[in-house]
């Protein structure tokens, strides 16, 4: 496989993804428990995009606008994220094995959700603003919080040591499941665990138009900023030093992918609870397919990534109805055998 | 030709007369999802449950129910689900979830009863107010409260000339000979059941939490009750198993044959309370006397 593949071609491929992607989206409009015709779908997109007077509305434009459109762009907006961060931390620590869990993100998070969840009910602490505000928010910082930690507690003289912050990771992550088993077993009421065990397995259920705005603001400059290492971080599938001596800031390079994928991870996380697999899967899926010049490939791990989640929540919406499954179990249910196929099917040219 | 015209025109119209007349009436007969089993349980039994058209999973009685359509469970409600089912009236407990689908509930204007979380006799009260009221079935909501009310009195009248006050364990899942089970102490539906019923609590953790064999033995209650269902939680079986299991043998509960399995239903607090408090505290009574 090259590690190169021609600038037009990139173009081309990327570009069928963008297609790809919108095509999925657009019909994922259409889908769900509540029967629409793909005539309502047009008219409500016509009438809300070219922003019509708001009279003769039927059900069907609440449905279609309110309650599908922000989840679907959601889904694009978490699988973009989740993919991109876990091609960085693959290319970071040069580990096909590597995802944004790796750096504490997701344990961060989950305390966070924890500590919004179970302990701040537990000293009195309640209210509107934190039943809707607080998961979101704890998760986020706690997400972002335990990647500084890990962080600031691997750095040796001034320089971040990648083995040193993998083996603080782990601890941290550990220290991290125990604190929230305590929380969970010893002070959690049936109400609360059930909460956050669903919490834990992630969901777009209930996404609305401004949790979409804010996910957007944190993700699209982190994407932008992801997008301009893809040179770096070619440089750095021949080593570190190596990748020094091709006049990479090492250093630089390091410090903005873990940021960036702490707050993209952190954000996405926050708000829709944890969806596995996608950060491990999507570049994999890329890689295997096209080769790992990261110029490449973290573009398309965000395109692929947001397919694989639109068609995951789809499904999720739509295969129990009028229940809902949670999109972690199908993305893992499904990521899981078509990653295996994958591996089983290109293990002879591969050396891993 | 023309008779067999008019003939035709005719039939059209009585035609279309049924037609209105029977969607007439499928139009006044009434929509009804309800989610949480207390809800659903008020609904029926105030006579409606031929107008439910959907529940969730903690819903399982009466039995009927499980034969609905199911909207998901409590804590995971899609908004879009509940709206496929076009509902009428949507009687839900508080503590629907994930707390943006309750929003989105809110926002999507369909008729909405809530009620309060089912933990007591006033919660319970409450809940049959409010839905009789949206029902218009306000009489039988009150004659309902007012039998679970006299239920539960005469039930305390009898426990208040027992000699002394029993101490009870509730077990949510049986200890077993690997390990210990999982008890509800303060805050929870159990323990306020077991006070209802005349008496003590004997486990003083918050929550339902994991109890070892060794505390239970330490604790020695006077009666343990196990909830059993058929769909969730512990058999009849591991009650019994329970009896037999090693250590268990000196406490107060297995020498006086005090260990009883109850329906975990019995924490519902829906209509059905009254009879609830009522078997509770006639095995707390086989105790005290």
């Amino acid at each position: 496989m090259p590690l190169r593949i021609p600038a037009k071609r990139r173009i081309y491929i990327l570009a069928a993804l963008v297609v790809l992607m919108l095509a999925i989206g657009v019909a994922a409009l259409d889908i769900g428990p509540l029967d629409t015709t793909c005539g309502e779908v047009f008219t409500v997109l016509k009438d809300r995009l070219l922003f019509a007077a708001a009279d003769d509305r039927t059900w069907a434009d609440p449905t279609i606008w309110n309650l599908r459109f922000p989840r679907i762009v959601m889904a694009m907006l978490v699988g973009a994220g989740l993919a991109v961060a876990g091609a960085l931390m693959q290319g970071l620590f040069r580990n096909p094995l590597a995802d944004p869990g790796l750096i504490g993100v997701s344990s961060g998070s989950a305390m966070g959700a924890v500590v919004s969840i179970i302990v701040m009910p537990y000293f009195g602490l309640s209210g509107d603003w934190l039943v809707y505000a607080a998961t979101p928010i704890c998760a986020m910082a706690g997400g972002v919080g335990i990647t500084f930690l890990i962080y600031q507690l691997s750095r040796v003289g001034g320089r971040i040591h990648v083995a040193s912050m993998l083996l603080t990771g782990i601890a941290i992550n550990a220290i991290g499941g125990a604190l929230i088993g305590l929380a969970v077993t010893r002070i959690a009421t049936a109400d609360q665990l059930q909460s956050f065990t669903f919490w834990s397995l992630g969901s777009l259920n209930g996404v609305m138009w401004p949790v979409v705005g804010i996910t957007a603001l944190v993700l699209l400059p982190c994407l932008g900023l992801s997008l301009a290492l893809g040179k770096p971080l070619n440089a750095f599938l021949f080593g570190e030093l190596e990748a020094y001596h091709l006049g990479v800031d090492v250093p630089k390079v390091k410090r903005i992918a873990i940021v960036v994928s702490a707050l993209m991870v952190g954000v996405t996380v926050g708000f829709t609870g944890g969806i596995g697999f996608v950060g491990l899967v999507a570049p994999h899926i890329i890689r295997l397919g096209f080769g790992p010049d990261h110029r490449f490939l973290l573009p398309a791990s965000a395109l692929c990534g947001a397919i694989l989640l639109l068609i995951a929540d789809s499904l999720a919406r739509t295969i129990v109805s009028p229940a809902e499954l949670q999109i972690g179990i199908l993305t893992a249910l499904i990521g899981g055998p078509f990653f295996l196929m994958l591996l089983l099917k290109s293990r002879k040219e591969m050396s891993i | 030709m023309s008779q067999f015209h008019a003939i035709r025109i005719q039939f059209s119209l009585i035609l279309a007369v049924t037609l209105t007349a029977i969607s007439l009436q499928a139009e006044s007969k009434n929509r009804i999802v309800t989610v949480g089993g207390a809800a659903t349980e008020i609904v029926f039994a105030l006579g409606s449950g031929d107008d439910v058209v959907a529940v969730d999973l903690s819903s399982q009685y009466p039995a009927a129910v499980r034969d609905l359509p199911q909207v998901g469970y409590i804590r995971n409600i899609t908004p879009e689900g509940i709206m496929s089912m076009r509902p009428s009236l949507i009687v839900a407990t508080e503590t629907l979830g994930p707390p943006a689908a309750k929003k989105m509930l809110k926002q999507m204007g369909a008729p909405i009863v809530w009620i309060p979380e089912p933990n007591s006799v006033e919660a319970l009260e409450q809940g049959l107010t409010d839905i009789g009221q949206k029902l218009g079935k306000t009489e039988q909501a009150n004659e309902i409260i007012a039998e679970v009310k006299a239920s539960i009195a005469a039930t305390q009248e009898a426990a208040s000339a027992w000699s002394s006050k029993p101490t009870a364990v509730f077990f949510i899942t049986p200890p077993t000979g690997a390990g210990g089970g999982r008890a509800g102490g303060e805050g929870t539906r159990s323990d306020e059941l077991i006070s209802l019923a005349g008496g003590a609590n004997a486990v003083e953790f918050k929550n339902f939490q994991g109890m070892s064999i060794e505390s239970l033995i330490k604790t020695d209650p006077d009666v343990i009750f196990v909830g059993v269902s058929d769909s969730h939680g512990a058999s009849p079986e591991s009650v019994e198993a329970m009896k037999t299991l090693p250590g268990l043998a000196n406490t107060k509960a297995v020498k006086n044959g005090t260990i009883y399995a109850v329906p975990m239903d019995d924490l519902s607090f829906g209509p059905r309370l009254g009879e609830a408090v009522n078997r509770w505290s006639s095995h707390l009574a086989t105790a005290a006397n």
